[in-house]
């Protein structure tokens, strides 16, 4: 397992989260609003405090140092705010793993200011600063809202290249419940601040989301289906 | 990096002409008199010109960086006077004479005033709300030094104590120099270690945080640093304005705009500020000397007007 984690709790927003991923994996997070994608995000990477066990190839990323920290783990956060008008090589610099990331087309990037940026342009050059030091585990939150269609294919193919061969893994917050059975492995499904589920084929997707699949088209639950 | 190369010759050049200008009364003077005029009037003043404006620029950068601001700064966050305050209230009990009290003063001042602001805008303000606050606490630390001025026992305390609060190089002897320039040094060495961590603060809080920093110890870090060496050299020299917002600017211009690593060049630009403003106040043929805040604000508040209006877009966000 590259990561095992259990009990993780953040008071408030996340209750007892335990899961597994191994080598090689690209796991989906999917769930509505409010439901705890980010919050166990946010505890896998050690923001906040939170309570409970992560491991990492056995080891408890909180125990490494700020040097060490990013070949583990990297954390893609959902907002694209930048708050210093750096160069986009220096942002990716700052992460811990270089400044230049291939197969995110950033050439033409790298010497710009990112408040110059368009916002899709922007995340293309925060998501190869959580690449670039190529960690064991990848967290990324909505790493795909904001790019065009086209580079949300490329963006998922783009993650799971990284993340072939084995030994590291991420994990993918996601809105698209299409694009989450698309591109990952399995998927969890997050309600209240729990793990509420794997997969999205059943009756739970309805009783979480408020929507199921008629005809290959999502529309809005009948409420009297939903248990 | 080429201001490496530039920036301490710079401050040298401003350091030696703090010390030989004017020239004219040197030159009148026999020999053991000049001696004493450089080493007792001339070198404090010289000495406290770069270590206070060392200690507010690089207290300003640290403290852009941890509030993702360039408004942000010792005085527009009402730090200064808060130090002030701490200083003028320590000064009725104590009166002037007594340098430790009135710098634990001044620290203790300049503490409050920043937690008040972190209590009230938060640790993330947005520049509006980080203004107003800094404005806020910066009005009643202003009208409690006031009002503490007001029921001084004697005019000549007033006196002396407005003189000081617009800031003032002049008559500091080595040793109240050295009570400035220690803690600001220290300051400034102790910031400059938390450089690595204020870049990092760049890609945000929580990311910061997934990197391995400690935000929040990091955050009660800086304000207590800045509060220790502003605080000191406000005790010393009373509040001098903007340096603390306007070098750190230009500081970033050469780092490439990286918050933390700015703090250095930062410091050396505020003390060579410092050191021309001085040098102004000095010769400028007024027939009497202003008062050396008043220069710098003069020439910062501008400067200031201008940044506002450059950054309207970032204010409405």
């Amino acid at each position: 397992m590259i990561l095992h984690a259990s009990g993780l709790s953040l008071p408030g927003r996340l209750t007892e989260a335990s899961l597994d991923i191994a080598g090689g994996e690209l796991v989906g997070l999917v769930g509505p609003n409010g439901s705890g994608k980010t919050s166990l995000l946010h505890a896998l990477a050690g923001i906040g405090r939170p309570s409970g066990t992560v491991l990492l190839d056995g080891v408890d990323p909180r125990t490494l140092s700020p040097a060490q920290r990013p070949a583990w783990l990297t954390y893609l956060p959902a907002s694209r705010d930048v708050a210093w008008p750096l160069l986009a090589r220096d942002l990716i610099a700052l992460g811990g793993g270089g400044s230049s990331v291939a197969g995110l087309d950033l050439d033409a990037l790298l010497d710009r200011r990112v408040d110059t940026l368009s916002t899709g342009e922007r995340s293309r050059v925060l998501i190869a600063r959580a690449l670039a030091p190529r960690p064991k585990l990848l967290l990324l939150d909505e790493p795909t809202a904001n790019l065009d269609p086209l580079w949300q294919i490329r963006l998922m193919e783009r993650i799971r290249e990284e993340i072939a061969g084995g030994g590291r893994a991420a994990l993918v917050a996601i809105h698209d419940l299409d694009a989450a059975a698309h591109h990952a492995d399995r998927v969890l499904v997050m309600d209240g601040g729990r793990i509420a589920a794997e997969g999205l084929d059943g009756p739970h997707v309805a009783a979480i989301f408020g929507v199921e699949r008629v005809s290959g088209r999502w529309r809005e639950a009948d409420r009297r289906s939903s248990p | 990096m080429s201001w490496r190369a530039f920036l301490p010759p710079l401050l040298a050049a401003a350091f030696a002409a703090s010390l030989l200008l004017p020239l004219a009364p040197l030159l009148g003077l026999d020999r053991g008199l000049a001696i004493a005029v450089l080493v007792e009037l001339r070198l404090p003043r010289a000495l406290l010109a770069l270590a206070y404006g060392a200690t507010l620029a690089a207290s300003g950068a640290a403290i852009q960086a941890l509030f993702a601001n360039p408004l942000a700064s010792p005085d527009l966050t009402g730090t200064t006077s808060g130090a002030a305050l701490g200083a003028v209230v320590t000064a009725y009990l104590f009166g002037f004479a007594a340098p430790v009290a009135l710098s634990l003063g001044a620290v203790l001042g300049a503490l409050a005033a920043l937690a008040l602001l972190l209590a009230l805008a938060g640790p993330k303000a947005e520049t509006a709300t980080l203004l107003l606050a800094g404005l806020a606490i910066s009005a009643l630390a202003g009208a409690l030094t006031t009002l503490a001025l007001a029921l001084a026992p004697s005019p000549f305390a007033f006196y002396d104590a407005y003189d000081w609060l617009m800031g003032s190089l002049i008559d500091r002897s080595l040793d109240q120099a050295a009570f400035a320039a220690v803690p600001g040094v220290l300051t400034i060495l102790l910031l400059l270690r938390h450089g690595p961590a204020l870049d990092r603060l760049a890609l945000g809080e929580d990311v910061a945080q997934s990197l391995g920093d400690d935000v929040v110890r990091l955050r009660v870090e800086i304000v207590c640093l800045t509060a220790f060496g502003v605080g000191a050299c406000v005790a010393i020299c009373g509040a001098i304005g903007f340096i603390g917002l306007v070098a750190p600017i230009f500081a970033r211009r050469l780092t490439r705009g990286h918050p933390g690593r700015a703090i250095l060049p930062a410091a050396m630009i505020g003390a060579l500020l410092l050191s021309l403003a001085d040098l102004a106040v000095r010769l400028a043929p007024l027939g009497r000397t202003l008062p050396i805040g008043v220069v710098t604000a003069l020439i910062g508040a501008p400067f200031f007007l201008w940044l506002v209006a450059h950054m309207r877009w970032r204010l409405r966000s």
